[in-house]
């Protein structure tokens, strides 16, 4: 079977007052349909580079990710634009939103212009979209948070909403870059399970994290250390009804072995 | 500490600070300018007036030796004239005047009267503003018929006297306060004492006339002796008193007025795009101010930090908006200073360096106007951008799943100028006052340059018309002259029907016979007449329609009587009907149709073609081709003459202003639409990281504009049409039109000024959205 995301060689560098600063260092690694895949590593390491890097949202600056059958910086603005709108989804830290729209346009805005694309959003009208974020938003349960403005959201709810915009046009892929770090550890609990069960579904999960509960549940975690990735540490595919407790033992005891 | 926090400022943040500087340096060049030129062109014309010593009242008297003995008697017997004056003058026609070669003829609407250079009063002024002065075989023209005409000093002109033709070395052009001003359809050629000697010895005695002019007792008004003049019941020629003579600067006054007027436009801009800037940069800078309030700074040492960047940037745009006002003024006050003296040195940078020091106080305070939020942000608002959560009002929100049909990039367009109305204050004014700015002078060129505009000089309506003749003219021997004139285009194979249309000199009495005033009568030999506002055209011998301002002033209404003394006959008419007239301050009369005139002062022919419409104007080219030595002029020909320059510069106007207009508007919305971007580089990233394209963002910046700018088109239309209409009718009104309708061209008005401004706006939002491509979505973790 055919990767759905291949980085080959990936070197990301910034100038910074004329000096290089090589950020991602022959990055090598491919994720297949339905996989979730968590990056840890101490701060600096690189992992949000490779996030945004992988993710197209940043430019590389030496070799190739090839997404889906297309490489990247092959693609103009243009098609990196339309894989974002159709193929990727994105959730952050920092829950960002659009502050002039109420939680439900935030989620729907995305599918309203996937609409007017060359894709034409898959043939679903607007009213399917907006069956489709009222399916999302009652299964994240914020459906009462629909009309509200952004600011009068908790966190948890905001971060929740920012999962269903992501799924909004049912991306092949979603892209989480601490998606529990400003959440407390139940709400963060109830976003994990969700991305979890988004992934059961069949959406690819590519996850940078430092919670160890959050990566334990994913199939393998790569450690990055200086723009490298040092190690791979594969845990399988998580059943929930196992409980958490034996993966994170095992993750704990390699991330420590990698000098967490 | 302070010094390296406002060294980083500035270094940092180039772009707003140098926007910033542009704006003082702009708001600072156009209150300078403006004030200086205000000081100058209203100062001018007194000083002008004072300087050149023109006298209270002048009249202008055949060379009859029994008018002469008269005029002497009224002066020794008036204690309210102080002095008087008399010099020789000769009358001039056009045909007398042989140009230099390849210059344009003076025009056919203007009388000339030639004389020596005055040395006692009416005094005239070369282009160094010294006393003027002739060598023999020199002769001076007037500034406004250098330049009609294109002559250049050391061209020569010609002038025949019966036989004889005179050769004369234009020596250049004077100034000259008593009948310098386009309005007035009298000027006069200037020669040396012993040149003016020799022509009078060519010319004989009857043919010449003399000026008269008397200087006014102190306290005495000019209108008091002209009005005690009018009694001497002699055949004047010619009469023009001091405050005529200012009158007749009107239109100069009028441009500078609305120069004046445009500056305060435009001082206003600067300042609203000064606002939004302040405001947008304190905004921006929320998170800074919380940080420094977080580590314990005083309200007063944060304002002190911004107040000492912006009095730099004040003080430093001020002296360099002043520098570039001097040069600038001097450009604008060019033309005046080509005919009138013009206060200059000290007094006017004096003037123009105060206005800039207002400027600067004005920044100042506005500054701290802008820096009262320092106060009521706590550090934690001030971190939260100014957000606390709470909402007290219902949210005018627009729903994306409410409304059908409509794209998202619209759907936020609108969303964002519903919510943030206020924030887009600054621009929507600024375009409403574009707009307006550029519609107000429109309409008005529009409505002067309609041959509707004559009949307010008294000249009612027709396709060609005849040069005025200034003569005492039996009507019977007018009327041959027409019927001759009529068989000749007939002849000729145009059909035609001609008017001649009569000015007689009337004179107004007061009920109880003490207050009078001359009047110029108009009639004409059909049945038109000049628009009646209210009443009915005078028909009969004793009924007579007189203006709204004779009405408003005597007191006298539609049915009154009043009393006139016509062609030397006193009579009680009927006002049967009231009209409006610019000339003569808005006095004049319009005779019955069955009153019979015997003599007239002044006369000229008004013609009809026969033809359709659209043939008229190549049947107009064919007679004027074939009957130069008539001088016919269209209407619109004939309206530029008597406004003089006046449509001329009022093209220039529009056209000066259209284009600052457009540069202003430009720049405005580019610095709108980049600081919008500036502040919105999270939306944007966000709206990238969704799926967005560079093209679906710019839409989305181009439509809030376009909405923005179609509600402001829409304000700034209605604003030119009704607040214009009353502004221009303010003005009017003072030169004697009570009831002015502007003529509103709705394919300029509705359709090709807006269509302008949208495309300069337009443009202005694509140039600016370039930033678009250089925001990158981890932008979004930068707030």
């Amino acid at each position: 079977m055919a990767a759905l995301l291949e980085v080959t060689n990936l070197c990301k560098t910034y100038i910074v007052n004329k000096s290089q600063n090589n950020v991602l260092r022959n990055i090598n690694f491919s994720l297949h349909a339905g996989e979730f895949v968590s990056v840890m590593g101490p701060s600096g390491s690189g992992k949000s580079t490779l996030l945004y890097t992988v993710s197209g949202m940043d430019r590389l600056t030496a070799g190739e990710v090839v997404f889906d059958g297309e490489s990247l910086s092959q693609l103009s603005e243009k098609g990196m634009a339309e894989l974002r709108l159709h193929k990727m989804g994105f959730i952050f830290q920092q829950m960002h939103m659009l502050s002039n729209l109420s939680v439900y346009d935030n989620i729907i805005l995305s599918g309203y212009e996937s609409l007017s694309g060359k894709r034409g959003g898959q043939g679903r009208s607007r009213s399917e979209v907006n069956q489709y974020a009222d399916e999302l938003m009652r299964k994240l349960n914020i459906m009462e948070t629909a009309g509200h403005d952004i600011t009068e959201v908790s966190g948890g709810q905001l971060q929740r909403a920012c999962i269903c915009r992501a799924l909004i046009n049912k991306p092949a892929m979603l892209f989480a870059d601490e998606p529990t770090g400003a959440l407390n550890s139940k709400a963060a609990q109830e976003v994990m399970s969700e991305l979890c069960r988004i992934n059961r579904e069949g959406t690819t999960l590519m996850v940078v994290t430092h919670d160890v509960k959050v990566a334990a549940q994913s199939d393998k975690v790569l450690y990055m250390v200086d723009g490298n990735i040092q190690g791979e540490h594969v845990l399988g595919k998580y059943i929930p009804e196992q409980g958490p407790r034996e993966r994170e033992r095992s993750l704990t005891g390699w991330l420590m072995e990698m000098g967490w | 500490m302070f010094l390296t926090i406002l060294k980083k400022d500035l270094r940092r943040k180039k772009v707003m600070n140098t926007v910033l500087l542009i704006l003082i340096i702009l708001a600072s060049t156009l209150a300078a300018s403006s004030s200086s030129l205000m000081y100058s062109t209203s100062s001018a014309l007194g000083s002008f007036i004072e300087v050149s010593k023109v006298a209270d009242l002048n009249i202008t008297l055949a060379n009859d030796p029994g008018y002469n003995s008269a005029v002497e008697d009224w002066v020794k017997q008036e204690k309210k004239v102080e002095t008087a004056y008399t010099e020789r003058q000769l009358n001039l026609l056009l045909n007398q005047v042989t140009m230099p070669e390849g210059r344009k003829s003076f025009s056919g609407n203007v009388s000339f009267v030639l004389s020596a250079i005055p040395e006692q009063v009416n005094l005239v002024f070369g282009e160094d503003n010294e006393r003027y002065s002739l060598r023999s075989g020199e002769i001076g023209l007037p500034a406004s018929l250098m330049l009609s005409s294109g002559i250049v000093p050391g061209e020569q002109l010609k002038l025949k006297f019966g036989e004889i033709t005179k050769t004369f070395t234009v020596n250049g052009y004077f100034k000259d306060a008593f009948m310098g001003a386009d309005l007035l359809g009298l000027k006069r050629l200037m020669l040396s004492a012993e040149d003016f000697k020799e022509i009078e010895k060519l010319v004989p005695e009857d043919k010449w006339m003399n000026l008269w002019s008397f200087v006014a007792a102190p306290g005495v008004a000019s209108t008091e002796i002209s009005s005690s003049f009018a009694n001497s019941d002699l055949p004047i020629s010619f009469e023009v008193d001091k405050a005529l003579v200012k009158m007749t600067y009107m239109t100069d006054r009028m441009i500078s007025a609305m120069m004046f007027a445009i500056s305060v436009f435009l001082i206003f801009i600067a300042f609203l795009t000064l606002r939004f800037t302040i405001v947008s940069t304190l905004q921006d800078e929320y998170k800074e101010i919380g940080v420094m309030k977080a580590i314990g700074f005083r309200n007063r040492a944060i304002k002190q930090l911004y107040l000492t960047k912006y009095t730099g940037l004040a003080c430093l745009g001020g002296v360099l908006g002043l520098g570039i006002s001097l040069p600038l003024t001097a450009l604008m006050s060019r033309k005046t200073s080509q005919y009138m003296i013009l206060p200059g040195g000290s007094t006017n940078i004096m003037i123009s360096a105060l206005s800039t020091v207002v400027m600067i106080a004005f920044i100042l305070l506005f500054c701290l106007l802008c820096m009262r939020k320092i106060n009521k942000a706590s550090a934690i608002d001030a971190i939260r951008q100014g957000q606390t959560g709470e909402r007290f009002k219902a949210s005018r929100r627009i729903h994306l799943h409410k409304i059908r049909f409509i794209p998202p990039p619209f759907f936020l367009a609108l969303s964002d100028v519903l919510n943030r109305l206020k924030s887009y204050t600054s621009l929507i004014l600024t375009l409403i006052l574009s707009s307006a700015i550029i519609l107000i002078p429109v309409n008005l060129t529009n409505t002067i340059v309609t041959p509707k505009f004559l009949e307010y000089f008294g000249t009612i309506g027709a396709d060609f018309y005849s040069p005025t003749v200034v003569a005492e003219k039996p009507v019977e021997q007018i009327q041959q002259e027409k019927a001759l004139l009529s068989k000749r285009l007939k002849d000729r194979g145009f059909e035609v029907t001609l008017t001649a249309n009569y000015t007689v000199s009337t004179k107004y009495i007061s009920d109880n016979g003490q207050a009078n005033r001359r009047i110029n009568g108009q009639k004409n030999d059909q049945n038109g007449s000049v628009e009646i506002l209210e009443g009915m055209v005078p028909l009969l011998k004793n009924e007579i329609a007189i203006t709204t301002i004779m009405s408003e002033k005597y007191g006298k209404r539609v049915g009154d009587n009043i009393t006139f003394e016509i062609g030397g006959v006193q009579g009680t008419f009927m006002i049967s009907g009231l009209f409006q007239s610019i000339s003569n301050e808005g006095y004049a009369v319009w005779i019955a149709r069955d009153y019979e005139l015997k003599t007239i002062s002044a006369y000229l022919f008004s013609g009809e073609l026969h033809a359709p419409e659209q043939a008229k104007a190549g049947m107009m080219k064919e007679i004027q081709q074939q009957f130069p030595e008539q001088g016919f002029k269209t209407s619109l020909e004939l309206l530029g003459e008597i406004t003089g320059g006046f449509m001329g510069q009022l093209h220039s106007i529009n056209g000066l202003l259209t284009a600052i207009i457009c540069m202003i508007t430009f720049f405005i919305t580019s610095l709108f639409v980049r600081l919008m971007i500036a502040k919105e580089v999270h939306g944007i990233a966000v709206m990238k990281s969704i799926g967005f394209t560079n093209a679906a963002i710019r839409r989305w910046q181009a439509l809030r504009i376009l909405i923005i700018m179609s509600v402001s088109l829409v304000l700034g239309v209605i604003a030119a049409n009704t607040l214009g209409t009353r502004l221009l009718g303010f003005i009017f009104r003072i030169f004697g039109l009570t009831s002015l309708q502007l003529n509103i061209l709705p394919l300029q008005v509705y359709l090709l000024y807006p269509l302008l401004i949208l495309a300069v706006v337009m443009l202005a939002v694509y140039t600016s959205c370039g930033q678009i491509k250089r925001v990158q979505i981890w932008n979004m973790n930068k707030e």
